[in-house]
């Protein structure tokens, strides 16, 4: 991957880039950086295709971890409005306020979920490099 | 830079692909409902850009399987390279790669532009910030708050570095120390008042500045005061009209004389990546006025 399109996937998820109703990021990308990803995959240079292929893979992956972690601590019953919602904010009042729950936790489990998944993402991207040391 | 033989690839692409399953089988088993929901809506990638001007830019970088008409007008949407869907398991699966976006911004304008430098026609106008907007979900116009450039289209001449605040040198910028740097600050003055008091945005806006001709626009021996306050550093979008590429700049002088044949300036930063990185002295550009009332678009490349 070249690195103007490196630069527009960058670009694309920094904050300033987001319009509320209109891009709404998931509210869990404020633990997650992208940037370290952004570094480390542009250090791999892999072949366009595989890059693709890898990014789609990793934004999956987040979103799914990140959504198990989060729905584990809301109701069932609430999971589908949960998700509606997170198209159109990444307030946590907004998405979580009127849970019995306090945000604090929510952000704390998400946030150590997150912390993981990177670790293990950098870990999976760096696995080979490890092994030529 | 780390250059990867293919059995290095595959064995990266094997534990992206591990922790993938391992996180979409944890999600479906413990939360079934919520993965039906996002299995029917083609979650996540489309949750993350569904609606949004950005969707046609992933497609171009991840090959996603979004369906551009989602998210794209119908006359963009023709311009866009088909995607063949592979449906395994119900899964989004990645297909053939698609042409870069800049390539369909650049096809998208060209049948917009005058034939000699100038400003669109009211239609060509409209048209340019629908296809725009489509493109990269940015809002630019040749006309904002009642204010016009004397020029949409017409030659980028390539600029000097300016003098962000009080005692800046060469030296102090990061990038193309070669291009130099003139001698007195901008039109509009320093970017900040002082090098401890720069800041992020002062130093995107050098990086980033874009030069017009003020004193040749509709306004300017009507209200000039008005007008230069209203145009300091206001946001521009630039697209390279040969080559689609596009960046988001800050009006940060006035010029260039009109004798020179060029209607605009821009900083090395602008220059080089309207010509993916090259020097050019001479670029046709595309320049229209960026409706950001909430600041919310970052000044930089844009495709």
């Amino acid at each position: 991957m070249t690195k103007s399109l490196w630069d527009q996937f960058y670009r694309w998820f920094i904050p300033t880039q987001e319009r509320k109703h209109l891009n709404v990021r998931p509210f869990y990308y404020r633990w997650i950086s992208l940037d370290g990803l952004y570094h480390l995959l542009h250090q791999r240079n892999l072949p366009p295709e595989d890059n693709q292929e890898i990014i789609q893979s990793i934004l999956e992956t987040i979103h799914y971890e990140m959504l198990d972690a989060t729905l584990s601590l809301i109701p069932e019953e609430e999971h589908d409005a949960l998700i509606d919602r997170m198209h159109i904010t990444d307030d946590m009042q907004e998405l979580f306020g009127q849970y019995d729950l306090s945000i604090e936790v929510i952000e704390t489990s998400v946030k150590r979920r997150g912390e993981t998944l990177l670790e293990q993402i950098y870990q999976a991207l760096n696995q080979d490099a490890t092994h030529q040391q | 830079m780390t250059h990867k033989t293919p059995a290095q690839h595959t064995q990266i692409k094997h534990h992206i692909s591990r922790l993938h399953t391992q996180a979409k089988h944890k999600l479906a088993s413990k939360h079934k409902k919520a993965w039906t929901k996002i299995k029917r809506a083609n979650m996540p990638v489309e949750h993350l850009v569904h609606r949004t001007g950005q969707a046609a830019t992933t497609i171009a970088l991840t090959g996603a399987l979004l369906n551009p008409t989602h998210a794209i007008s119908t006359s963009i949407s023709a311009l866009l390279p088909t995607t063949a869907r592979h449906d395994t398991d119900g899964e989004l699966a990645i297909t053939k790669p698609v042409p870069p976006q800049y390539v369909t911004l650049q096809r998208s304008l060209t049948d917009l532009l005058p034939t000699r430098p100038g400003t669109l026609s009211a239609e060509h106008s409209l048209l340019a910030t629908q296809r725009i907007k489509a493109l990269t979900g940015i809002t630019a116009k040749s006309e904002l708050d009642g204010f016009r450039l004397n020029a949409d289209y017409g030659y980028m001449g390539a600029e000097q570095h300016l003098p962000r605040f009080p005692g800046d040198t060469i030296a102090k910028h990061d990038e193309y120390q070669r291009s130099g740097i003139t001698k007195s600050r901008g039109a509009f003055g320093y970017f900040a008042p002082s090098e401890s008091e720069m800041t992020e945005e002062a130093m995107l806006q050098e990086k980033y500045y874009v030069v017009v001709q003020t004193f040749l626009a509709p306004q300017w021996s009507h209200n000039s005061h008005t007008y230069k306050d209203w145009i300091k550093f206001r946001k521009v979008l630039v697209v390279n009209t040969k080559t689609g590429k596009a960046v988001v700049g800050a009006i940060g002088d006035a010029g260039p004389a009109k004798w020179t044949g060029k209607q605009f300036g821009g900083s090395p930063e602008v220059v080089h990546h309207l010509n993916d990185g090259k020097h050019h002295h001479k670029t046709s550009v595309i320049v229209l006025f960026v409706d950001d009332p909430d600041d919310q678009i970052p000044l930089g490349p844009v495709l």
